[in-house]
């Protein structure tokens, strides 16, 4: 490839991998030119990958630090923290993060803090330097407190000690909260600014700690004996009934943000919601109690990562996901095969009305999803009713229930053939693709009639040609069938909106277009889901790129 | 036939549910989308749904769809012809008897699987069946005359009878389409003509109000006691009392001259005392009103007559003061005048048929006459001419019963718009006795007033444009410089004419009222959003493929492979993105970034302002200075726009790549050799000859945004208010949060109207425009 070409006799200075194959085309190959297009070109790629790396970042701060808009999470990645078997009376202080970081510029800069009622303690730190404990016992509790940093600490120089201040510049500032002395010391910092007003950060910045109880639903303390068994006044209790209870936690709705992840193993799925979370406040205390279901062993994860695992588990995407790899996969199946008979037929076959009938599929392509939405939805209504009545009449035949008498389950229930908020609805509409048709048949028309002629020869009859010769031979064709097919049911939303009513069978798109509504001030966690609902379909894009491109090229749909 | 056997059953599994769940529903959704209420409990209201929609809108639509049915029906009997030229034997007129039978045939078997039971008026008594059998039965019939009629043809059989059967389909559903427009027209239309007539015209029409005590004494300068009136109304007389207690503030000392009193409606009553203050002071006058009672109910109206009372002033002189009263409630006083009635509705149609039946002679005639050859058959010419003369005049004739119909249909909806509820109340109560239910109000009603006007002056516009483009076309061969000039005009003048008649359009929505509103500026944000996204999301996508394909060697894979991102990851979670990235925070990446360039956060999806106000804003002017014209999509929509750019961009690009990957390299070798630059390839070679793919591009693009979804939903979830609301968002809330599905049905099937027409219109304006090469 690296000689010199002569376009028309014209000598061009230098040759580029892709002058041979483009022969005519109409480039200078100028260096300077061809850097400013590399420059656009990487510009706009950063221009369009950057909300991925966004939403990948977002989905991994806490929400200070998305409040301090930085670009790349700095807190912890992971964290993993078993909670204590034996002594339960640990305090937790150290599963939270315990420092918060900020930059500023400037001589000095307002902490405003509040202290809880029970007290605490917080270190402050200047480019590393201590400069001062802050404890609530040298301080009344309330509700605005300021201590001012404004030099760096006491220095001994030849004469006398003396404090530096703060030249102009940037700074870090460090908050290192410590363990209080009692049980739930609190602090929180309400906003930093610097003396002249500007705010450096606001919102609460909460540190407290507490101890882990072990309770029963009611919260009855528990103690536990030699064996591991946790005993209710002597009497042991089934584990299943054990809380963890997490008293004195400043805020829980902090000790949620902040990176709050349960990863139960146990035999059964653990769902927690909110309510589970905090089950009551305790007036005694003045602090709300977390209150956590003990299984077998319980980690605490801590750290970005944990957000997937609140989004996967307590937002139910991890339900979600499955439904959706479901319902994907039993569409995949259903319509490549019958477009692949249909494709098949209308391709290769000869019969009465076969244009009739391809035009009619094919005008479907025209009618919008809109149209059918609502009609479809009573058809699949008018379904369920009917396939749940024809199996009441069935199971209350005599001999039938004696059948389930002796076997000693029913094998069909009315539930179970419901259409509407189950699978039949989200699969069944969707097992023909007027899309899917064509391209096969397009691809399908191309094969030579010799092959046929052959088989026809070796006496195979259609269906054999069609799965030993065609199918074969058209893998190319059929993989971008499957691959837009994924796409599209991955990503339909209107429909299974409404065709789905309970958390059953909701797939992760209307679970995303849900969280919108409910959990709009909590970006990290919504971009943790999208990143849960946009990675199989990226990871499909990345190893069969070259398919969806030459798809698209050749057909100009996605599906 | 075991083959075709085996090909049914590879095709059955596929086409049944493409039809079950393909297009069945599109004729089900229309039945639906006649209903209103819940899905359950929901009953028949006819085309109520599409009036609260788009107005009256939805009649001309219909009728121009059913000529769509009738043009396809004749394509189709064209098609015919054409294969029966080749055999002259064959006579397909005798297919159109089973073709007839079929379509008939299957459209009441749809019918009965939709409604599920139509009751058929066959013999004395109708027979009311849930069974195909029928129907069934009828097409079996047209089977039958089919397989009867085979031996009689040499062409290809089985294309005659799927072209009958299309098309006496077609024309059967057309005149479906028609019929039921018209019966829907004339309910709608007469109900509130019914209502209008009874209460403005003949009843009420008579009303004569009648002064008992003509001389009503004024005691120190008060009126003593009331001034009693008997109003008569038909066959009622009522007693009233009047009582201008306000009379008392007039110093009657200075009056000098006549008192009036006029009522000028029947609830409140308006007194205007002229007073001459006399020695040059002038004539002043004072207004006052009071509540005129009418015991017993009822309504004053009535004609122009003044009655005339007098005023005594009993002071040392007595004055006789004359006053008028005009009784009134002044609704329906042009059209009492002009005799007193709305032409019915049926006339005003068959006013309308008849001229269209007029206008078809006279082109028909014309169209006879140009094909008779110079000098020759003079007698017939002549005949020709005189038809189209006759034809020419009935059907201006026509067209004045039309037009004075359409005035008086205006007239009434005027009159009836300017009754207060409380007033039509009355009148609806002496008229039939009874109040009126909630949903029949005075600007109801006039709104069903002014649908016949409105549906038949849009679909004149729409008729004279299109004569005015055959005139326009004629004109091309017409030999004579005059004929020429004379065609030109004519067609001018029926242009001119017909657009002042869709000039109407605009207001056959504010016939719905709020709702209406609201669908047109959902379709305008839709159209927005539209115009927003096409352009530049084809421009980028063309300048990525050129730079990808011809400019970029090293990395091409990686470049394409990023730029394709947006569009294959789902556009649910990369909505959920954009939400984050444009939040209002200072800390939202876009802001950051309009941080970076020194420019203050936007609220982006929470921003109503208009882009052109924020730009300004942002400028440091007064963003509302800004005219409304030029606000532009509001922020909100921008965003959405964005996003939309984002993913389609490298699609189109794809998309590009593939059409320049065909574009022959010569080309651009000898662009070279003649001295063309870059920008000149481009131009002259490149851009010309991707039209094809453009077009196909900015047709797949247009229409995708008109059926977007998802991502605008959930982008609309963060945006404020409706801001972002595309007709199919609104469309999904009508249905998923309003429950209404039979309006959201309508919705959809306006969209999909929507879309069908951006489609022909593309197609149209492509024809000449796309160098296929």
């Amino acid at each position: 490839m690296a000689s010199t070409t002569t376009v028309e006799g014209i000598p061009l200075e230098k040759t580029r991998s892709q002058a041979d194959v483009y022969r005519g085309r109409p480039g200078l190959s100028l260096p300077m030119f061809r850097i400013l297009i590399y420059l656009l070109m990487t510009l706009g790629a950063i221009f369009f990958v950057m909300p991925f790396l966004w939403m990948f970042s977002t989905s991994l701060m806490t929400p200070n630090e998305i409040a301090r808009g930085s670009f790349v999470p700095q807190s912890e990645f992971l964290g993993i923290h078993k909670i204590p078997e034996g002594d339960l009376s640990r305090p937790f202080a150290d599963f939270l993060a315990p420092e918060a970081n900020f930059s500023f510029s400037g001589t000095s800069v307002d902490i405003h803090y509040a202290i809880g009622p029970d007290g605490g303690a917080f270190d402050v730190f200047i480019d590393g330097q201590f400069i001062q404990t802050i404890d609530s016992h040298s301080e009344t509790p309330s509700d605005d407190n300021v201590f001012t940093v404004d030099s760096y600490p006491s220095v001994a120089t030849l004469s006398n000690m003396q404090s530096i201040a703060l030249p102009e510049g940037n700074h870090e500032l460090r908050l290192q909260f410590n363990e209080g002395e009692s049980e739930g010391d609190q602090f929180v910092i309400r906003e930093l600014e610097l003396s002249d007003g500007t705010l450096i950060a606001s919102g609460n910045l909460e540190a407290s700690k507490g101890v882990w109880t072990a309770v029963t639903a009611e919260g009855e303390r528990l103690s536990r004996s030699e064996a591991g068994e946790w005993l209710l006044d002597g009497e042991p209790v089934p584990e299943e009934t054990v809380y963890l209870e997490a008293t004195n936690v400043g805020f829980p709705s902090y000790f949620q943000q902040c990176c709050l992840g349960i990863i139960n193993r146990s035999p059964r799925l653990q769902r927690m919601n909110q309510e589970d979370f905090i089950s009551q406040e305790r007036p005694s205390g003045g602090h709300a109690v977390l209150h956590l279901p003990l299984v077998d062993q319980s980690y605490i994860i801590t750290g970005g990562v944990s957000h997937y695992i609140l989004v996967w588990d307590n937002g139910n995407f991890g339900e979600y996901f499955v439904n959706s790899v479901i319902i994907t996969m039993l569409t995949i199946l259903g319509q490549t095969l019958f477009s692949i008979l249909a494709a098949y037929a209308f391709a290769k076959m000869e019969f009465p009305g076969k244009n009739v009938l391809f035009s009619v599929v094919l005008m479907t392509i025209f009618i919008p999803t809109m149209v059918t939405l609502i009609p479809n939805l009573i058809t699949v209504t008018t379904l369920s009713d009917w396939s749940r009545a024809r199996v009441v009449d069935f199971n209350s035949n005599q001999m039938v229930q004696d059948l389930y008498d002796l076997i000693g389950f029913q094998f069909i229930t009315p539930e179970s053939v419901k259409w509407l908020d189950n699978w039949p609805a989200l699969v069944i509409p969707f097992l023909a693709s007027t899309f899917s048709i064509f391209l096969l048949r397009q691809f399908f028309m191309q094969i030579p009639g010799e092959l046929w002629d052959a088989a026809q020869i070796d006496g195979a009859g259609h269906v054999l040609y069609l799965f030993r010769v065609v199918v074969p031979i058209s893998k190319a064709a059929i993989t971008t069938v499957v691959l837009f097919t994924f796409i599209g049911t991955w990503d339909a939303l209107e429909w299974p909106i409404i065709a789905t009513s309970s958390e059953d069978w909701r797939p992760i798109a209307v679970g995303i277009y849900n969280f919108r509504g409910d959990e709009g001030a909590r970006p990290n966690l919504l971009m943790a889901a999208s990143m849960i609902a946009l990675f199989p379909i990226l990871v499909t894009y990345l190893i069969a790129q070259k398919q969806f491109t030459e798809g698209i090229a050749t057909t100009g749909l996605k599906g | 036939m075991r083959e075709a056997l085996l090909a049914y059953a590879l095709v059955a599994p596929a086409f049944v549910i493409t039809a079950i769940f393909g297009l069945y529903p599109v004729v089900f959704g229309l039945w639906e989308s006649l209903k209103q209420g819940r899905p359950i409990a929901n009953t028949y209201v006819g085309l109520d749904n599409y009036t609260q929609g788009i107005g009256s809108l939805i009649y001309v639509l219909i009728i121009f769809v059913s000529f769509a049915f009738f043009m396809l029906s004749f394509k189709a009997w064209k098609r015919i012809r054409g294969v029966q030229a080749q055999h002259p034997a064959d006579k397909p007129v005798w297919l159109l008897l089973p073709g007839f039978l079929v379509g008939l045939g299957v459209i009441m078997l749809m019918v009965v699987l939709i409604i599920g039971g139509v009751s058929y008026p066959l013999f004395d008594e109708p027979i009311t069946l849930g069974l195909f059998w029928l129907p069934l039965f009828i097409i079996v019939a047209g089977a039958v005359g089919y397989i009867s009629l085979r031996h009689r043809y040499m062409a290809d059989y089985s294309f005659y009878v799927m072209n009958t059967i299309l098309m006496m389909t077609l024309t059967l559903i057309g005149i479906l389409a028609l019929r039921y427009s018209y019966s829907q027209l004339i309910t709608d239309v007469q109900d509130a003509r019914d209502v209008a007539m009874a209460i403005l015209n003949n009843e009420v029409g008579n009303a004569r109000p009648f002064v008992e005590n003509e001389e009503v004494i004024l005691v120190n300068a008060g009126v003593d006691g009331e001034i009693p009136l008997t109003a008569a109304i038909g066959e009622n007389t009522f007693d009233v009392t009047v009582a201008p207690t306000d009379l008392e503030q007039i110093q009657f000392d200075e009056l000098e001259g006549e008192a009036t009193i006029v009522y000028s409606n029947n609830e409140r009553v308006r007194v205007t005392v002229s007073i001459n203050r006399g020695f040059g002071l002038g004539p002043s006058s004072f207004e006052t009103e009071g509540q005129v009672q009418i015991e017993g109910g009822g309504i004053l109206s009535g004609g122009n007559d003044d009655v005339t009372a007098s005023i005594l002033i009993n002071e040392d002189t007595s004055v006789l003061v004359p006053f008028d009263i005009y009784v009134t409630a002044d609704v329906g006083q042009d059209i009492i005048q002009r005799g007193g009635y709305t032409l019915p509705v049926e006339n005003a149609l068959r006013g309308v048929i008849g001229f269209l039946v007029a206008i078809a002679v006279a082109v028909y005639s014309t169209h006879q006459i140009n094909r008779i050859p110079e000098n020759q058959q003079a007698r017939l010419k002549l005949a020709l001419l005189i038809i189209r003369v006759v034809s020419a005049i009935a059907a201006i004739g026509l067209l004045t019963v039309v037009a004075t119909s359409i005035i008086f249909y205006r007239q009434g909806a005027e009159a009836l718009s300017s009754l207060t509820q409380e007033q039509f109340n009355q009148a609806y109560l002496l008229v039939y006795g009874s109040t009126p239910g909630a949903t029949v109000t005075p600007d109801g009603l006039a709104a069903d007033m002014l649908i016949l006007p409105q549906a038949l002056m849009v679909c004149a516009g729409a008729l004279l444009i299109y004569l005015a483009y055959l005139v326009w076309t004629n004109a091309r061969h017409r030999e004579t410089p005059l004929g020429m000039m004379g065609s030109l005009f004519i067609a001018s003048a029926l242009m001119v004419g017909g657009w002042m008649l869709l000039s109407e359009l605009p207001a056959t929505f504010t016939v719905a009222g709020q709702e209406a509103i609201e669908v047109r500026n959902s379709l305008v944000r839709t159209a927005t959003f539209s115009i927003g996204t096409v352009p530049p999301q084809l421009m980028i996508g063309i300048l990525l493929a050129y730079l990808l394909f011809y400019e970029i060697g090293i990395g091409k894979g990686l470049f394409r492979l990023i730029y394709f991102m947006p569009y294959i990851t789902p556009q649910v979670a990369t909505a959920a993105i954009f939400t984050v990235i444009f939040s209002l925070e200072a800390t939202g990446l876009a802001n950051q970034f309009l941080g970076l360039v020194g420019i203050d956060e936007l609220l982006w999806l929470k921003e109503s302002k208009g882009l052109t106000q924020v730009i300004y804003e942002i400028l440091g002017g007064d963003p509302n200075h800004v005219p409304r014209i030029l606000e532009g999509p509001s922020l909100a929509l921008t965003t959405v726009i964005l996003f939309n750019v984002w993913v389609y961009a490298g699609y189109n690009a794809v998309i590009f790549l593939a059409g320049l990957g065909a574009i022959p390299g010569e080309l651009y070798e000898a662009a070279k050799v003649d001295g063309a630059g870059r920008w000149a390839a481009f131009r002259h070679i490149t851009f010309p000859l991707l039209s094809p793919v453009t077009f196909f591009l900015s047709m797949l693009s247009i229409i995708g945004t008109f059926r977007a979804f998802g991502s605008v939903a959930v982008l609309g979830r963060t945006a404020i208010g409706e801001e972002v609301d595309t007709l199919t968002v609104k469309m999904f809330n009508e249905l998923y949060r309003a429950n209404n599905p039979g309006y959201a049905a309508s919705l959809a099937f306006i969209l999909f109207a929507v879309i069908v027409m951006l489609t022909i219109t593309q197609n149209q304006l492509a024809k000449d425009r796309v160098f296929y090469g």
